[in-house]
């Protein structure tokens, strides 16, 4: 199963066992100073994913990368569902869902706009008159 | 991973593989050549947690495994099917029943206080001896999972906590070591 469609816990539990430093549940819970017991269940996706403070210090600690990271982040929106149905398909799954991921984080980032977004959006509605 | 393959086996038994101590200090031997070959050159501690995981892949799991009050307490149970095991929640202060993956291990969190460093290794340890020497006598097939409706099958094992050791002595001293020896719980 590729990263970006996994469960978030099959995911972190990848990361984990992936390290170099042969990493434990007991180490990686220090870590992040949860119990053993809450990170062995989000592993098996038993409690929902971690909030945005943990997966920002699961992803410093092991060293993940960017776009490792912005992964954790979609993977756990999609197991909270947090993304609204009527969008979940086009904006998880889809490649204009993950254009418009980039756009948003390069938003959060100031790469893009407020204006740019406004400018784009006029456009698709210049398209359609 | 070396597969296990054994021939003499206790037919009345499921067919449990029944080995000597010497043999298991020697397929225990083969095994760390194959996972670490350096720490037969250079002894060190074993972390069982990435033997566990990485060289056998199983999915281990921490909990307050459940156990009746007429019973002895349970310190880490195998489970080779995906099943139920019935666990204290501490938070909730309540039993539950987590659903188990095939190949799951899961160690009692009293092995895991402080203290208690050498048991936890031990116990991680021996239910990966379990995970790798019985699937063949615990597995069950899809068909077989269907079919069966007998609550007796016990398709978990686990290591009773016993404080003074009784039990795991009763294991280790035998001569052809068994796991029907063990502790086998049915759920």
């Amino acid at each position: 199963v590729k990263e970006r469609y996994m469960r978030f816990g099959d995911f972190i539990k990848k990361k984990r066992l992936d390290h170099p430093d042969e990493l434990t549940l007991k180490e990686v819970s220090k870590m992040l100073d949860i119990s053993l017991s809450f990170l062995s269940d989000v592993e098996n996706n038993r409690r929902k994913p971690f909030d945005k403070d943990k997966i920002e210090l699961f992803a410093e600690k092991l060293g993940l990368t960017d776009e490792e990271k912005a992964t954790m982040f979609d993977l756990a929106a999609r197991d909270r569902k947090e993304v609204p149905s009527d969008i979940e398909d086009i904006m998880m799954y889809g490649e204009i869902g993950e254009m418009a991921r980039l756009a948003l984080r390069k938003s959060n980032t100031g790469e893009i706009s407020e204006e740019d977004w406004k400018q784009f959006i006029r456009k698709t509605e210049k398209k359609h008159d | 991973l070396i597969a296990f393959r054994w021939s003499r086996v206790d037919k009345k038994n499921h067919n449990t593989p029944v080995i000597k101590d010497a043999e298991i200090d020697e397929l225990a031997e083969m095994l760390l050549r194959d996972y670490k070959p350096q720490l037969l050159k250079e002894p060190g501690k074993i972390k069982y947690e990435h033997f566990l995981e990485s060289y056998l892949g199983a999915n281990l799991e921490y909990k307050y495994i459940y156990y009746q009050e007429d019973e002895e307490r349970i310190l880490g149970v195998t489970a080779f099917n995906r099943e139920k095991l019935p666990i204290f929640d501490r938070e909730n202060l309540c039993l539950d029943e987590i659903m188990l993956d095939i190949n799951s291990v899961v160690l009692d969190f009293y092995v895991t206080e402080e203290g208690r460093e050498g048991l936890e290794l031990f116990t991680g340890l021996h239910e990966g001896g379990h995970l790798w020497m019985h699937p063949g006598v615990f597995t069950k097939s899809e068909m077989q999972l269907s079919l069966s409706t007998s609550s007796c099958t016990g398709t978990s094992l686990g290591l009773p906590r016993n404080v003074r050791g009784s039990i795991s002595r009763r294991i280790f001293s035998s001569r052809n070591w068994k796991p029907g020896l063990v502790k086998a719980i049915n759920i």
